[in-house]
């Protein structure tokens, strides 16, 4: 059997053994390569660093545990951004898992800079709430804009947000200066459609990479300030506030596993024009 | 504290580790595991969704409102929601439709706002500046008009040359017949090829993210626990070279029996 | 009428069991309508449905300042949006248990009939009720959070996670065995595939590093093109895409709610 037969009949499992390799093999390896920040991810850390403090941010998440490797990587690099710039934040969702996963991960940066960073005064109910769990996105936003107390009246521990340090001064629309969606499906449009269209307010988006080349024409049109373009959006974020997070940590693999599929497309295709040659010449030949 | 309580990161990541693997067991070939896990899955997230639905939706929505601030006119959501379950009937299931095509009322009368909040800031900023110029300062007519360079006055027309392309390409109310019309079309065609690249290119990284997600917790998080990644990363190995003897080994009975 | 009545007294009670009564009156009657007008009736709730939305968005606005917002415009009907979107809210919340029932009775019946999936449906039926218990009691005490934890976290979570993960392998496969250039299209796709990932990751980034950013040649680093690529070309397309689909979107919408369009939900 020619090595071209092999090629091309080579068991799928083999390839999967590959993609192993290459992904965990990196994880060893402490080297950092510096990336090149996109314009999109820029432009969403300087607006974010323009907001005086106490600024109020209405931080959509919308992923699952699908999606975590990108979107939750986003939320946790967004969310240490914040929670460094002292910028108020509600987290809203709009499916079940998001509201628990990044309660958990809000906890865990809480107690990280309360530890390391106790200037930063990141305390849940102060300068952090989740809203929780929303059925009906499109009617909660509606309604939100024009009176947020009413409309999310208590927090995931059933604390009336009213009442809430974090929440003074937020009644409507008008009080937030930022929107931030985490969002690995086209539900990121309703944010645009009923909250950032209607009361201009910027919006900044991190999708995951799939969604990412569609959501370019809002970047264009100004309805998106800036976008995390999936997982290396987050990987340029943390390089952008010089901290080593889950998304750096995999930036090896990432890039690896990028070369490894490279290489097997051209692989494929150099094996393919090879048999074509060899067949057309066989033919030739008779 | 009980067992649970004292062991639950323990606990935690060995269930997690297991379920991974379980599932990856498909890798090798569909197989009676992979088909439990799959279906506690099923298991898990149908439960949990009816749960966070009570916990997060009605109790807060429905019951408190109704039991403890005594609004029992809320009852009538529940008719209105129960409406739904008139779809197992084939008698009734027109209550269901009615219910349905309230839904689907509500979203109509929803997309006009979307419609125009999503697509006229778009409509208005495809309208680009062509002829390079600079800076035009703010009047009393006007805001300031930022300045436009030679590239980018190619790049605005090269983005607009694409849009009408690939708009004429999707363009079926009647036929095209001009010259004009099919080349325009035709190049549409060629311009998003630069899409579907782009997106294939993106998908590559999406789902690469989400193993590499896996990989970090197998190796980073559940590796610590039976003697560091190294030894997680090792186990993984050794699976997968067992795997690939196995399927070596298969090839060639299947080849000698073949001959 | 609409007054408040103290939980599980008796004029509460009294209100939600009549409540219920007249409700039961009322699709009895509703059942007395004739076939062919039972069309009629689903089209004019899809029209009321989307009529509150349609006129809300509409109706000239006027100022109506409120306690939240001294700025705020609207209409007659803009106050009634937060109890509108509420009640939408909650009745949607009601209808989770649609495919749940579904499910139950797909794995009850392999349940009751036997055969070698037996196992798996009762591995459903156990994860789904540990669960929905775990879930509804988790606040408890702390073994039941614990569990519940376990069951969330490091179940549901885990095996979601994983399964989406599963695709990183078939996509492999798929680019060795199925991503062939057979034409020129194919070529232009595969070269711009190419470009967008090498300019998304570092080491596609290092091939082109040695040009000085600041340089005249600087928008050959592959991280330019790729940029370009997405923000000129890319932009343009799958907005010339999205202007389709929006007025697509837009006719069916118009369509629904006039009762022009033709499905069995409206038969």
């Amino acid at each position: 059997m020619n090595i071209l037969t092999l090629l091309q009949n080579l068991d799928r499992r083999w390839l999967y053994a590959l993609l192993l390799l290459t992904v965990t093999v990196p994880f060893f390896l402490k080297i950092r390569l510096p990336v090149t920040v996109s314009p999109p991810t820029q432009k969403l850390y300087d607006k974010i660093e323009s907001m005086p403090e106490g600024s109020f941010v209405l931080f959509g998440v919308d992923w699952g545990p699908g999606t975590r490797g990108e979107n939750g990587a986003q939320t946790e690099v967004m969310m240490r951004h914040l929670m460094q710039r002292k910028i108020r934040f509600a987290l809203l969702a709009f499916a079940p898992e998001p509201s628990v996963l990044c309660q958990n991960i809000a906890v865990k940066l809480q107690k990280e800079y309360n530890e390391t960073h106790p200037e930063y005064g990141v305390q849940e109910g102060v300068t952090w709430v989740n809203w929780g769990y929303k059925v009906d996105q499109v009617n909660i936003l509606k309604a939100l804009v024009r009176d947020v107390p009413a409309t999310v009246s208590a927090d995931v521990h059933n604390h009336t947000i009213a009442d809430l340090p974090v929440m003074k001064g937020i009644h409507s629309a008008k009080d937030i200066s930022l929107i931030l969606n985490v969002n690995p499906t086209a539900s990121y449009q309703a944010y645009i459609q009923f909250v950032q269209g209607p009361y201009k307010i910027p919006m900044g988006l991190a999708p995951t990479a799939v969604m990412a080349p569609e959501t370019y024409t809002y970047l264009d049109s100004g309805q998106l300030v800036g976008m995390l373009n999936g997982l290396q959006g987050a990987i340029e974020y943390e390089q952008l506030l010089g901290v080593i997070g889950r998304a750096t940590v995999d930036s090896n693999s990432l890039s690896f596993a990028h070369l490894l599929i490279i290489s097997l497309i051209l692989l494929g295709n150099i094996a393919m024009l090879l048999e074509r040659s060899q067949r057309a010449r066989a033919g030739g030949a008779r | 504290m009980n067992w649970i309580s004292a062991n639950k990161e323990a606990i935690g990541l060995w269930i997690g580790a297991i379920c991974t693997l379980g599932l990856y067991s498909v890798l090798y070939k569909e197989n009676k595991l992979y088909r439990l896990f799959e279906h506690i899955f099923l298991g898990l997230a149908t439960g949990f969704g009816v749960a966070a639905t009570w916990n997060e939706v009605l109790k807060p929505k429905w019951w408190e409102p109704i039991w403890v601030k005594g609004q029992w006119w809320w009852i009538l959501t529940l008719v209105a929601g129960l409406l739904y379950y008139f779809i197992y009937s084939r008698k009734y299931n027109w209550l269901a439709r009615a219910m349905i095509g309230f839904f689907l009322g509500v979203a109509s009368g929803q997309s006009f706002q979307g419609f125009v909040n999503d697509l006229w800031p778009q409509i208005r900023t495809s309208f680009k500046p062509l002829i390079p110029h600079a800076l035009i300062a703010k009047t009393a007519d006007h805001p300031a008009i930022k300045a436009v360079t030679l590239p980018d006055a190619i790049n605005n027309l090269i983005f607009m040359v694409t849009l009408l392309c690939v708009m004429s390409y999707f363009f079926f109310s009647f036929e095209q017949k001009h010259p004009v019309q099919k080349g325009m079309a035709k190049m549409g065609r060629w311009l998003m090829m630069f899409t579907f690249g782009a997106i294939f290119g993106s998908t590559i990284m999406a789902r690469l993210a989400l193993l590499i997600d896996r990989m970090d917790y197998l190796l980073n998080d559940f590796g610590p626990r039976i003697g560091g990644p190294v030894v997680m990363f090792g186990l993984l190995m050794a699976l997968t070279v067992l795997l690939l003897v196995l399927v070596t080994a298969q090839k060639q009975q299947t080849d000698a029996e073949t001959e | 009428m609409f007054h408040e009545a103290p939980g599980g007294s008796g004029a509460w009670w009294g209100w939600v069991i009549g409540s219920l009564v007249v409700s039961a009156v009322f699709l009895a009657l509703l059942q007395l309508i004739p076939q062919r007008f039972r069309r009629y009736v689903i089209l004019a709730i899809t029209f009321l449905g989307g009529l509150y939305f349609a006129l809300e968005f509409f109706l000239p606005t006027h100022a109506m300042p409120t306690p939240q917002d001294p700025k705020a415009e609207g209409n007659f009907l803009t106050p009634y949006l937060v109890p509108f979107g509420n009640v939408a809210t909650v009745i949607g919340a009601w209808t989770v248990g649609v495919g749940v029932l579904n499910l139950c009775q797909v794995h009850g019946r392999r349940l009751t009939r036997g055969g070698s999936n037996v196992i798996y449906s009762f591995a459903f039926f156990v994860s789904m009720i540990a669960m929905l218990v775990f879930g509804l009691l988790k606040d408890v005490n702390k073994t039941f959070t614990d569990i519940y934890d376990l069951l969330f976290m490091h179940g549901l979570n885990t095996l979601d996670a994983t399964m989406f993960s599963i695709i990183a392998f078939y996509i492999v496969s798929a680019a060795y065995r199925a991503f062939r250039v057979r034409s020129a299209e194919a070529t232009l796709l595969l070269i711009t595939a190419v470009i967008v990932m090498l300019g998304q990751v570092a080491v596609g980034q290092m091939l082109t590093s040695a040009i000085p950013k600041d340089s005249m040649l600087a928008f050959l680093r592959i991280e330019g093109i790729r940029n370009w690529v997405l923000t000129i070309i890319n932009a343009a397309a799958t907005r010339a895409i999205g202007f389709g689909l929006g007025i697509g979107g837009l006719a069916v919408a118009l369509r629904i709610w006039l009762g022009l369009e033709r499905g069995s939900y409206f038969e």
